[in-house]
This record gives C-alpha cells, structure tokens and sequence, in this order.
C-alpha cells in the first residue's frame, strides 16, 4: 500500500518557529497574551495558530477557540490591509455613526456580511467606544497588525471618502514604510 | 502649583496635551509646528508633553508659560498658528488667546481668566486639578506636587486606621454602584491567608464614558498610588491593572508609570524603607463589556472566557485564583490616594450628606461644551449640562440626558432639577454608573437609542445565564420590529415581561440592568413607543423604515447632481425638471440629501404601503 506524507510548507514551518516561541514559558493564565502576539504577528488568528498553541500550551483546543472567539479583539479571518473600525459607542450613534457604517459598505461596494473588500485592501467593523466622544461621530483606521493607527473625527460622507482615497494610494504605494501611531484630525 | 512644574528648568515651558482626545484632534502636528517654530527662532523652551484637562471643545490647546509673563491658554490651535502665537506671546498681546490659567496671572492687557469662566468655575477639580499640568511620564513632577505622601503617610500607619480614614471620609466606588470602599477592604482585609489581590479596574467598557482613559492618559501615578495604598491596607503582595486594549495610550502610560515607581522605590520589594513589598501587572483587556462584572473580570485575568459567576462568595472572600481580591475602579483608587494626600475633611466637605466627594462625568451629545468635568455629588444635572456645558448648540433643545450607559436610563428634560447622586438617581430608574452622560436632542428618537443599547447588551451578553442570553435578544429583536414599523401592542407588555424576568433571575449586572433603557424610555417617552406602533410614525426622523426622502419640487433646480451621486441609482430626471426619487429602489441612505446645493430633498415621517426597509445592524460577532 502507498503511502503519501505531506510536507509542511515553508509557510507552516515558519508559523511553526513563531508559535513555539511566542507560547515559550506560556502557562494557562497567558493564554490571552499568547492570542494577543499570535494576532499581532499575523493580524488574525489562524486556524493552524490555534491548533499549535493549544498543542504547546497543553490546553484543549475548544478552549482555545472559546477564548478566541468571546473576545472581540481576536479576528479569525484574514482582515483586509487598512480595518476600518466604525465607532458604535453612544455618543457616536446618537450623532449618526449608523449611517456612516451603511455609507462605508456603499462606498466599499460590501454587500449583506461581507466585511472585506474584494481587493482586500480594506475591511471593516463596528468597534466599540475608543474614548474620543466629544470628536462623534468617529472612525479610525488601522492597518491588520495595529501597528499604524488613525483617529477621524467628525466623519461625514465627505470624511469617508477621503479616507478611502488616501488608504487605497498607500495600499499601492506600500513600499513606504508605516508609520507609528499618526493621528490626524478634521474639525468642523 | 510649585514654580519647577510652572516654568521648568528653562523659565520658558509651552505646555501640549498629548492625550487620545487631543491627538484625534490635532495634537501631534501642533507639536511638530511647536518644535520647528522654536528651531527656526532658536528659542530656549522646554515643551511639555500633558494630559487632557477635560476641556475638550477647545482641543488641541496649548499652553505658554514663562517667567514674568502669565499662563496663556489657546483654543482649537492648528499648527500654522504657532509662529503668530509665539510672536503675539512675547509681546504680551493675548488677543487670540483663550484664557489666563490662574487666579494670579495678571498683565498690561489682561484677558479672562479660567476661574472667571462658567465651564472651569462651578468645577471642583479635587481629583482632576493636576490633569493637563503635570507631565504624566514625569515621575518627578507627581512627586513635586505632592505625589505619594499618600503612601508613605499609610506605610508609617496600621492599615485599621487607613480604613478608619476612608470610613470617615465616605467614600463609595465610583464604578457605578456606590458601593463604600472601606467595607470592602475591611472585609478582605479581615479574610486569613497570606496571598491576597487588588485589581485596578480600568476597562471602562461604558460607551460614552471616558474619565478613566483620561485620568490614566493624565495622571496615571495617582492610580498607581492608590493601588498601592489598597495593597498595603488588606496585606496584598500583587496588584492587576485591567486596561482595555481600545485605548493603548492609556496603557501604555500606565506601564510607564509603573516602571518609573519601581525605579524610584515606590514598588518593588521594601517600599519606601518600610519593609512592605509589592508590586503590579497590567493587564491588556481583549475587550468585553461583561469584564465590568468583578467576577468576570477575574475570570479574563485567569486567561479564561470572562463569564461571570455567581456571587457570594464575594470576590473580597474567595477572588481572583480562589484568593481574596478586591477590585476597584481607577477613579476609586485616585480618590484614595488624593485623600490619603489631602486628608478626608477636605473630601467628607464635599458632595450629599450620604455620597461624599466630587465625581468625574463626560458630557458628549448635543451641548456646546463637551468634555469631561468634575462636580461635587449631588449637584443637579442642569448645572452640569448648561452652566458647565453650555446648554444645546443653537437651534436644538435637549430632550433628554443618557446615563450611566447601556445599564443606566434616559433621564427628560424636565427633571433636570434631580441632584447627581446614587440614591435620587436610582429612583429616576437611571443609574450614576461610571458617569457618562450623552446628550440627546430632538433629532434622536428614544426606541431607537432603546434599540441601540440592547443590539449592544445583546451583542455583550456573555451567554452563560439563559435569562440574559435570551432576553437582551428576545428585547432587541422586539424593539427592531417597533422600529421597523412592524410592532404590535402587545409587545410593549412583553418588553415589561421580560424586564421583570431578567431582573430578578440574570447572574450579573449586565442582565440585571440591562432592560433599564427600555424601563426609563417607557416611563418617559411612552408616547414614542405608541406613535412608532400605531402611527408608524418617528417624530425624530431616525427610524429608517418609518420616513421617506422627497423632492421639494419649488426647490428643486434640476441639476441632477443627486441622481449622480446615488449609489443604488434611484433617482431620475432630465436636466431643467424635478428629479425623482423611486422609493422601492432607495435605501435611505440619505447622501441625496447631503449633497444637494438646494435643499431640496427632505426626510418625510411616513412610510410606502407595500415596502419596508430593514435597518439590519450587526454588532455580534
């Protein structure tokens, strides 16, 4: 009888080097630090990331995943370059954030669930309150691994589109490096 | 203030507040203006970086400070501004400013002076006064103004009489629920065993709320402090601070803070000489709004599913990993530590004969002055809301004010005469919370901010108890219908049903509260909830479903600029005629509206026989 063994990619055997050393002197109580550089390092969590930190860590892997999915700062699928995190908190809905978050899946030509755009440059949610009330209604902007981050205020449908149109130029001309934590300001 | 924080080193500082708020608006590249201004000019200036002062209708300010000159503040200042400011400063001409920081600042051509101002004078910033004047990086400039005599007092003293101290002081957390600090250490410091926990819980999942991001992003060694002082009162060795991982910067000066104090002495092993050892972790929170339940959130620090469970024991008794813990919010713990510094009669003056002190709340919403403030307890909310505040922008009236987030109520207009404290709020059918308090005017409908609060205590529920799983959804999906325009009559007795039922058998908080909304929109707003009903009417015009866009034909001038901005291509028209807008193919979105020169396209209460327009939103993961 044949026998066929399939090897690891490149692809898996460098994730393989990440986990390992990310869940190093990883006990069960880091088990939420353990996801937070898994996501950091990819920008989502993987589902062969799960089945490797619950390997190394000794820990069932449905918990893993219970874990993974309770919290909203873990991402199971692949996010698109730039997220688009829509502000739902109350200051942000009452001043009509609702409407920016049906304008941006307009303007993204999203449809029904879909949150990633087809290019996958973008992708977009609804988070919860950053803290910046008094600019409601807001929408900030970070690229998957939380590296680059920037705050709008005030965001109409002009905002919106601006920022696609300042997002899609960088997506293409990526081989500026990203910049840390810029955050920009529009006051009406 | 001491003249070393006042004018620095060089006798010249320019003060910028580097805060999340003050960021989004502008901050950063204010500070890089500053720096290149002062290169280009070759001036000896020391630029601090601040907090926020919770002014937050004048961000990005800065302020200029030097030696026989006064303390000039400046308003909403863009960086071209800065060369005009620095020139017009140094000839002592304020025309552009917004106010002279302190009492004592006079000159040739004086200008109003912050106390002098409606917004800063009915203040009492007993917890807030160093927040946009110190450096929060700087441990030297916490400990210059006084920073840690807390400590050191409570470390000389037997913890019975730091408790005695808090006792006599009053003090009630000022999470929400007013429980009073002292009974809840004295009880973990009466447990046995040698490991204990303290926890500074500074989630502050509360949208709409954020005191603590701005107290830690400002003054992050007062929190420290405090959590310190509570480790060394109930016997703790460790402290948690549970930070949500939205507002990095907070954690990030948090973590600064904390490695700055071990450097210094004041954690670490033998704090101060005294022999006592502690330290502190802080905890990056994967964001969840059931953490704000205390068991919750010792269940997020184990690594686990912060599901919550059923209490006694208490965490006080048996904690976080079975261990005595006491959790308490940042605002709490600064508290202690002001107190410790300032002593309690000065606290015990302030505030109601049963809730002492004073009380950080954010103002958002429809007010022209929003920001965060600083109010002794008790005082009425329409001192908060229009001396402090300003009242609405103009053209809009206040309908009602949001409290205490998706476990608080909506409190009418007219009852803004009700004192801010737990006792009166409570018994509005609203809560004090963690202060958060949004604005709401005649352009806000209450079933859909009803709506709004259970999509989100839906979406947060945890999922454990049946009572809270199901209810907050059975309620949102209730309320989606109303807004719909498709509620019956008797869904308004079953919306009473089912707050009735989460009340009395949900395991937390969360499910407890969280019909409360829905409670305080009905004992007020009942009238909105019959119109949506009967009338399929929204007076608001919020409620997609429930209106129409119409072309105002004697407006209308037929440019057609509407047609092409429509993205589902519902409007038609040739060039010189009213357009027209085909209602089964619109989908509200409302950018018709937006874009037209004229005006001429309005939103209509009503809706089309035979067609209604879903408004689906979906925060669940």
């Amino acid at each position: 009888m044949q026998k066929t063994i399939v090897l690891p990619t490149q692809r898996e055997l460098q994730m393989q080097q990440d986990i390992e050393a990310i869940t190093a002197n990883a006990t069960r109580k880091d088990l939420i630090q353990v996801l937070q550089a898994v996501q950091e390092k990819y920008g989502y969590l993987p589902q062969e990331s799960l089945r490797l930190i619950s390997k190394n860590m000794g820990v069932s892997r449905s918990e893993v995943y219970g874990v993974a999915t309770f919290y909203h700062q873990f991402r199971l699928d692949p996010p698109g370059q730039y997220v688009i995190q829509v502000c739902m908190g109350t200051g942000c809905h009452a001043k009509g954030n609702a409407d920016n978050y049906e304008h941006l899946k307009v303007l993204l030509g999203l449809k029904g669930d879909q949150t990633v755009t087809q290019d996958k440059v973008f992708s977009i949610e609804a988070a919860r309150c950053f803290g910046c009330c008094s600019l409601a209604p807001v929408v900030a902007v970070t690229d998957s691994t939380g590296e680059y981050r920037r705050v709008y205020g005030s965001v109409d449908q002009k905002v919106l589109k601006k920022i696609i149109a300042e997002h899609r130029e960088k997506a293409q001309n990526q081989e500026s490096e990203p910049q840390r934590e810029t955050i920009v300001c529009q006051r009406k | 203030m001491p003249e070393e924080i006042v004018y620095g080193k060089t006798g010249f500082r320019i003060r910028v507040p580097m805060a999340s708020c003050t960021i989004a608006a502008g901050a950063n590249e204010v500070l890089q203006s500053i720096q290149a201004c002062l290169e280009s000019k070759n001036l000896d200036v020391e630029i601090v970086p601040v907090g926020c002062m919770g002014l937050d209708f004048i961000d990005p300010w800065i302020e200029l400070t030097k030696k026989g000159y006064p303390s000039v503040i400046y308003a909403n200042v863009t960086p071209d501004m800065i060369d005009q400011i620095i020139l017009e400063y140094l000839d002592r001409d304020y025309s552009s400013a917004f106010a002279f920081r302190y009492e004592n600042d006079t000159d040739e051509n004086p200008i109003q002076k912050l106390d002098e101002m409606e917004v800063w004078n009915n203040q009492v910033r007993w917890l807030s006064g160093k927040c946009g004047i110190i450096n929060p990086d700087s441990i030297d400039e916490y400990v210059t103004v006084g920073g840690y005599q807390g400590l050191k007092k409570c470390l000389k003293q037997d913890p019975d009489e730091t408790i005695e101290e808090l006792k006599k002081a009053n003090l009630r957390g000022r999470g929400g629920a007013g429980f009073p600090t002292y009974i809840k250490w004295n009880i973990c410091k009466q447990q046995p065993g040698e490991v204990k926990y303290v926890i500074a819980n500074c989630d502050e999942g509360d949208p709409g709320a954020f005191m603590n991001r701005l107290l830690a992003e400002s003054d992050p060694h007062r929190i420290l402090e405090g959590l310190i002082i509570a480790g060394h009162t109930i016997g703790a060795n460790k402290g948690f601070v549970f930070v949500r991982a939205e507002k990095p910067l907070a954690a990030k000066r948090l973590l600064k803070a904390a490695e700055d104090a071990r450097e210094k002495g004041f954690l670490g092993g033998n704090i101060m000489g005294s022999g006592y050892c502690f330290d502190i972790e802080v905890f990056l929170s994967a964001g969840a709004f059931v953490c704000g339940e205390e068991t919750a959130m010792i269940a997020a620090i184990q690594g686990e599913r912060a599901n919550p469970i059923q209490r006694p024991p208490f965490p006080a008794v048996k904690g976080l990993w079975d261990m005595p813990t006491i959790i308490n919010n940042v605002e709490t713990l600064a508290h202690v530590a002001t107190i410790m510094t300032e002593g309690w009669e000065k606290f015990a003056a302030l505030g109601t004969e049963k809730s002492k002190g004073t009380k950080m709340y954010c103002v958002t919403g429809a007010v022209q002055r929003t920001g965060a403030y600083e109010v002794p307890v008790g005082t009425p909310i329409k001192k908060l809301l229009y001396d402090i505040a300003g009242g609405p922008p103009e053209g809009k009236s206040i309908k009602a004010v949001q409290l205490g987030g998706p476990s608080g109520g909506c409190v009418p207009a007219d009852m803004f005469d009700l004192p801010m404290d737990y006792d009166s709020l409570q018994s509005a059918g609203a809560i004090m919370g963690s202060g958060g308090m949004v604005v709401l005017d005649n352009t806000n409908c209450m079933v859909d901010m009803a709506r709004f609060f259970l999509s989100f205590t839906a979406a947060e529920s945890c999922g454990k108890c049946s009572a809270g799983r199901i209810g907050t959804r059975l309620m949102y999906e209730t309320l989606k219908r109303i807004t719909n325009g498709e509620g019956k009559i008797d869904d308004i007795e079953l919306l009473e049903e089912i707050s009735d039922v989460m009340q009395k058998a949900c395991l937390c908080a969360l499910g407890r509260t969280a019909s409360n909304p829905v409670l305080t929109t009905f004992r007020y707003f009942k009238q909105e909830y019959f119109d949506h009903i009967n009338n399929k009417k929204c007076e608001a015009l919020v409620c997609k479903a429930l209106l129409n866009y119409h072309v105002d034909s004697n407006k209308c001038k037929g440019c057609l600029v509407c047609a092409k901005s429509c993205p589902v291509e519902a409007i038609s028209g040739q060039k010189g005629t009213t357009a027209k807008i085909d209602l089964s193919k619109c989908i509200k979105c409302g950018t018709c509206a937006e874009i037209c020169p004229f005006d001429a396209i309005q939103k209509l209460p009503g809706r089309v026989p035979d067609e209604s327009v879903k408004v689906e939103e979906d925060c669940c993961k």
